[in-house]
């Protein structure tokens, strides 16, 4: 369960073996069934780290990143921050903690208060850590500068704003929690192009300059690529791969992640030929959770899901078959 | 991709589509090939989507004008053609299905969610093509196994609910081609879908071009798409056409502006490549349709702008370079084209 030794000592943000499970009742008379919304995730971020975690829908991507925030109870497994189990600690006890980790999610006026001024909504994280009077004003003001925005809007309804704008106050309040970790759950993903490059920028502004930690949650592979030092790959619940982005791009080491990357258009790959066609059907409930679908499935894999293990330097993929030699959408280096 | 001697499927000109004082789109001027795929790409607000709903009569309450006309494919085809706009509704409904189909983002909006899957193309068939009985079901069945539906059979007792999000945009398309049309307009059709699946989908819709000779309006606000699936590439702005171009071209070396400032933004794989992670970006927003000057429109926005002529004077849409006999043309909207360069 445990990987290499993370090149970071302690990282920011440590998941050990974190599952979900959901009791799904199909019909009134049957026996409600576990599902596995995420299945002994283990990762972790480094101080200053982008980590992407990428993976279609119900992957799990989103139930890690909640775990993470501890706004979903895991049903098995651990959270660390700095150090610090914080999986069982009581709502009370985590409260001075939740300024260190903020959340960024894909509707920011689902969580701006339509009712309040930009001023009150930047108010309350302020108070929170003690900050009042002409102090959270320029505090304020400085943040806004930060993410792009001017003093004018502090007498504003979050209504008036345009979407992009929206999440650039969202993340100013996230920012003005003094936060050590942001996990962005499809952040950018409802935003025009021009507005998703100025915010993907921003992300990464905000790294450099706080040494920030961000876990970028998303579907699409370029945005995640572009922002992310590591991606982490989902599928059905479990964490296939995780690497170094180039490398995970030039040489994926797991047969999902490659389905994946041969997915992402572009020009020219349509006319290449499909991916074999596999059917969708149920992988066996103890085999590898891509082995229904995978065009390299071994009995082997029928038979058990095997554990992330290394396979490179700072990269890992859940996979027996490391014979594969698959391939990935930018060239290759040597 | 415009077969020898066939015209355009699709003509349209100087389509403007406002709501009362409110002018949406203008000045729109573009053709379709018969079986080609053309892609409308731009940001919400450019107009894309309105565009097409006006062309299909399907915007009730817009004051739209120009012409858009549907020609009969092929050397034998219609000279006149059909003018679509402001064409009664009962002699539009025909049109849809037959000689031109439209699909959407969700697919739902375009199902009935309490009918079976069989019913409903058994419905479009007998509209269409006349097929009723044992036909029908035969011909139904094969639209299924065409759009890659494994149990074409089991599908058809199915209502929409049972299926995934994939598998009903499949229903859809094979709803919207089961009366053989010579045009598609495709809004979003793949932007719900995951990756793996929109990959599938779009070869899909390649292969039907491919098959039926069926040309594709295919509307995205995302490059990359565009850039997989297109032959020729139409950039909307806030409402009007800025460029134009050959989807080879435009990838290559897009000429106006705007269009550059949008393929710099997009996050593409040879960035990662090269670890330059930094997007480009363009300062300001698309201008609300009250605020469109008289010059540019992007003009506000871009790093070339000269007072005079670009914030004076709206820029013709023209060639960028003399188009060769027969070639493909690349228009742009510009003053300063041969300034900029490629």
């Amino acid at each position: 369960m445990t990987g290499p030794v993370p090149p970071d000592p302690v990282p920011l943000l440590s998941l050990r073996g974190l599952s979900k499970t959901y009791l799904r009742r199909d019909g009134l008379l049957t026996r409600p069934r576990a599902v596995a919304a995420a299945r002994d995730v283990t990762l972790d971020i480094a101080r200053g780290e982008v980590l992407g975690i990428v993976g279609e829908s119900g992957s799990g991507k989103s139930t890690v990143g909640r775990m993470a925030m501890r706004l979903l109870e895991p049903t098995a497994g651990a959270v660390h921050l700095d150090g610090a189990d914080i999986t069982h600690l009581s709502e009370q006890a985590l409260r001075p903690l939740r300024h260190k980790m903020q959340m960024i999610f894909q509707d920011p006026s689902a969580s701006l208060n339509p009712r309040q001024s930009i001023r009150q909504i930047l108010t309350t994280p302020l108070r929170l850590r003690g900050v009042a009077g002409a102090d959270a004003t320029q505090e304020m003001l400085e943040t806004l500068a930060l993410v792009g925005l001017g003093p004018d809007v502090l007498g504003r309804a979050p209504s008036t704003f345009s979407g992009g704008q929206r999440q650039r106050l969202s993340i100013a309040r996230a920012l003005l929690m003094k936060p050590e970790l942001i996990v962005a759950d499809e952040a950018v993903s409802a935003l025009d192009v021009c507005v998703q490059a100025q915010i993907v920028n921003l992300f990464r502004h905000l790294r450099d300059r706080f040494n920030l930690s961000i876990l970028f949650i998303g579907h699409d592979l370029a945005v995640v690529g572009v922002i992310s030092d590591r991606i982490a790959v989902m599928y059905r619940g479990t964490l296939v791969e995780i690497a170094p982005t180039e490398q995970l791009f030039r040489r994926p080491r797991h047969p999902y992640t490659a389905r994946l990357l041969s997915a992402e258009p572009r020009r020219g790959v349509l006319s290449a030929p499909a991916p074999p066609a596999t059917p969708a059907g149920q992988h066996a409930p103890d085999g590898c959770v891509f082995s229904a679908r995978c065009p390299h499935a071994a009995d082997a894999c029928r038979t058990r899901q095997p554990a992330l293990a290394p396979v490179a330097p700072g990269h890992r993929a859940a996979c027996i078959r490391t014979d594969l030699d698959l391939e990935g959408i930018l060239p290759h280096s040597n | 991709m415009t077969a020898p001697g066939g015209g355009p499927v699709l003509r349209v000109r100087k389509l403007g589509v406002s709501f009362g004082q409110t002018s949406l789109v203008d000045g729109l001027n573009f053709d379709v090939g018969r079986g080609e795929i053309v892609a409308l790409v731009g940001e919400s607000g450019s107009g894309k989507s309105v565009s097409s709903l006006a062309i299909l009569g399907l915007l009730p309450g817009a004051d739209i004008s120009g012409s858009a006309v549907l020609h009969a494919p092929g050397p034998a085809g219609d000279r006149d053609g059909i003018e679509l706009l402001g064409r009664p509704e009962r002699l539009l409904r025909p049109l849809r299905g037959k000689r031109v189909s439209m699909i959407f983002q969700d697919p739902m909006s375009s199902l009935n969610p309490i009918r079976t899957i069989g019913a409903q193309l058994r419905e479009i068939l007998a509209l269409h093509a006349g097929l009723d009985g044992r036909a029908a079901e035969r011909r139904a069945v094969d639209l299924l196994a065409q759009v890659g539906i494994v149990d074409p059979q089991g599908c058809m007792r199915l209502i929409p609910q049972r299926l995934s999000g994939g598998m009903r945009q499949r229903v859809v398309i094979a709803l919207a081609i089961a009366g053989g049309p010579d045009l598609l307009i495709a809004d979003e059709p793949t932007t719900a879908l995951d990756v793996t699946i929109q990959a599938q989908v779009l070869r899909l819709l390649l292969d039907l071009r491919a098959d039926m000779g069926m040309a594709m309006v295919f509307i995205t606000h995302n490059l990359a798409v565009a850039s997989a699936i297109a032959d020729r590439v139409v950039v909307l702005y806030a409402g009007q056409i800025v460029e134009d171009a050959p989807a080879a071209a435009f990838f290559a070396a897009p000429r106006m502006p705007y269009s550059r400032g949008l393929l710099a933004a997009a996050p593409g794989l040879d960035r990662i490549a090269s670890g330059a992670r930094r997007l480009g970006t363009l300062p300001g927003q698309v201008p609300p349709p009250d605020e469109r000057g008289a010059g540019c429109r992007f003009a506000p926005r871009c790093a070339w702008m000269m007072p005079d002529p670009c914030a004076r004077r709206m820029p013709a849409l023209e060639h960028v370079a003399p188009a060769g006999p027969g070639g493909p043309p690349h228009l742009a909207r510009c003053a300063r084209l041969e300034e900029i360069g490629e």
